[in-house]
């Protein structure tokens, strides 16, 4: 069934077949990326926005483990605490696209008839648009923070979670222990909730945390252009922007390792995402 | 022609059907079928698969909706869907059923206390789970060391025993078993057709069995309808059905059961010309 399959981006397709070692790596990743947003403020040896411009461009030093960038800040506590936004946007992406995704995609799923073909096809009317662009508009109208840009990737998501949801719904809803909590007389909403959504719930989240790693880089992508998050907010997209000028200059720490943590952070969550929907989709539910 | 029912009125009967009719399309599943079941009673519907009998049993207990007929359970009769949590619920305590596959009739997420514990939360809020569950579990003769196992923990005859379980737990008047051993072992079989003979003897649930095996007809029925091509072609006491088939369908069904001396081509012959005719 390919309608079952996660949706990944072309060139994320050799991932898939990651093999035990790299998977143990971008486990490590993943915590060591979510630690460091965690415990940033009490990691950073700075404040993120403190200017020392005489430091300015300095490379990797005591004082300044990963340098300094153009305007005279600490690299190292820009990232840690970029972390926190690089992270938190996608999530909220994750989280609204997915509840929503879910809710869409058993209400189509389960129902079926005039609401299935009214639902999927307003969603696919989604994919129809690019999510960037549909992001770049709203930030454009909205003005900035991190808000609209979430909202928007969240919509552009939507439709992923909806239709795999909308497809496993599909062959759950036919499956005989559907029939016998009917027949005991449960509601469909007690059995969607208790039963159908839980047994499926696996494969939509690995989906889900594959949208992660692109959510990410889309957002990144976002304040690169230099859209939704604040100037002198610390962030992963918006360090590589202003590490611009510096690659020109000859120094171009400042803006490659907001790329590498980037770059590193998607792959990781694509691999973690992948492994997982693997897994659940080997183990054998009986 | 098959007895003509004898109404839903009749005091003890416990379940009557009258007329049911179903098609999918130009395929009539369902043509005309009606029976009654007497109150603790044992009913078997024969016949192959494609027959209309697993169509008839998913009407019966509400899955299925018939495009023509009536159902009815205790003389209250059971029209569309249920509305509302009252009548589902009322719909539930008349009918149950338990399934042909063990393996996928309980959710595989859920332990065999936890699947009766959401049974009986639901009708029957204010008794005393635990001991309930013990009994349940003890009744279906499963040990209490059953009720943490998830339902890949245990083997086809236990799952079934669950199932059953389930069943009754909603303390229903009339259980509709559909093929509920034919994925069973021959011993396994034994035990849990023997184990739904005591449970029939204990508690006076109707059984409604529908099953392509004329052994399981045999030894747990008392009475038996014959259904083919979605009618009913012969209706009787098993014993009199088994021992003096009229209809030739009956007779073909009865000779395709496997025997020393038995002569698969001459049953292929037979059936040929019970079709063409």
């Amino acid at each position: 069934m390919s309608a079952t399959a996660l949706t990944r981006r072309p060139g994320f397709g050799r991932l898939a077949a990651a093999r035990a070692p790299l998977h143990l790596i971008s486990l490590a990743v993943v915590a060591l990326v979510v630690a460091a947003a965690l415990l940033a403020p009490w990691l950073a040896p700075y404040d993120p926005n403190q200017v020392d411009l005489g430091a300015a461009l300095a490379g990797p030093s005591a004082d300044h483990l990963l340098g300094v960038d153009a305007a005279g800040r600490d690299t190292l506590a820009r990232l840690l605490l970029g972390a926190r936004t690089s992270l938190l946007g996608p999530l909220g992406v994750v989280a609204f696209s997915t509840l929503a995704g879910i809710a869409v995609g058993v209400v189509a799923g389960w129902r079926g008839g005039w609401l299935d073909s009214a639902l999927s096809r307003s969603t696919e009317l989604v994919f129809a648009f690019p999510g960037m662009l549909l992001a770049v508009l709203i930030v454009a109208v909205s003005g900035e923070g991190l808000l609209a840009p979430v909202i928007a990737l969240a919509v552009a998501y939507l439709p992923y979670v909806s239709r795999l949801t909308r497809s496993l719904v599909l062959a759950e809803r036919e499956r005989p222990y559907v029939a016998a909590h009917r027949v005991q007389g449960h509601s469909a909403l007690q059995i969607c909730l208790r039963h159908v959504v839980p047994n499926i719930a696996p494969v939509v989240l690995a989906q889900s945390a594959v949208n992660f790693g692109y959510a990410l880089m889309d957002l990144a992508g976002l304040s690169f252009l230099g859209l939704g998050v604040p100037a002198l907010t610390p962030d992963w997209g918006r360090m590589v922007f202003d590490g611009q000028t510096a690659i020109q200059h000859g120094y171009p720490l400042s803006a490659i390792l907001p790329c590498l943590a980037i770059v590193l952070t998607v792959v990781a969550f694509n691999v973690v995402g992948e492994r997982w929907a693997d897994q659940v989709a080997r183990r054998d539910p009986r | 022609m098959p007895d003509r029912p004898t109404g839903s009125a009749e005091p003890g009967n416990v379940l009557a059907v009258t007329g049911l009719s179903r098609a999918f399309g130009a395929v009539r599943a369902v043509d005309d079928v009606s029976f009654t079941l007497s109150a603790g009673g044992s009913l078997g519907i024969v016949g192959e698969s494609g027959s209309g009998k697993t169509t008839t049993a998913r009407i019966v207990v509400g899955l299925e909706q018939a495009d023509t007929g009536e159902v009815t359970v205790r003389g209250r009769p059971r029209h569309g869907r249920a509305r509302g949590r009252a009548e589902r619920l009322a719909r539930a305590r008349e009918i149950q059923m338990v399934f042909q596959d063990p393996y996928l009739s309980l959710d595989p997420r859920i332990t065999v206390e936890a699947a009766l514990r959401e049974t009986l939360r639901l009708h029957f809020p204010h008794l005393d789970h635990a001991r309930r569950i013990a009994e349940l579990l003890d009744q279906v003769g499963l040990g209490t060391r059953a009720a943490d196992a998830l339902p890949r923990h245990l083997s086809g005859g236990q799952r079934q025993r669950v199932a059953i379980a389930r069943a009754l737990a909603v303390e229903p008047a009339v259980m509709v078993l559909d093929e509920a051993v034919a994925a069973l072992d021959v011993s396994v079989q034994a035990q849990v057709l023997n184990l739904l003979a005591d449970i029939r003897a204990d508690t006076g649930i109707g059984y409604l069995f529908i099953t392509h095996d004329l052994g399981v007809v045999r030894s747990v029925t008392d009475e038996v309808v014959v259904m083919r091509h979605g009618r009913i072609v012969e209706a009787g006491p098993t014993a009199e059905v088994l021992a003096a088939p009229d209809h030739p369908y009956t007779r073909l069904l009865l000779e395709s059961v496997p025997r020393p001396g038995w002569d698969p081509d001459r049953i292929a012959a037979a059936r040929r010309a019970l079709a063409a005719g």
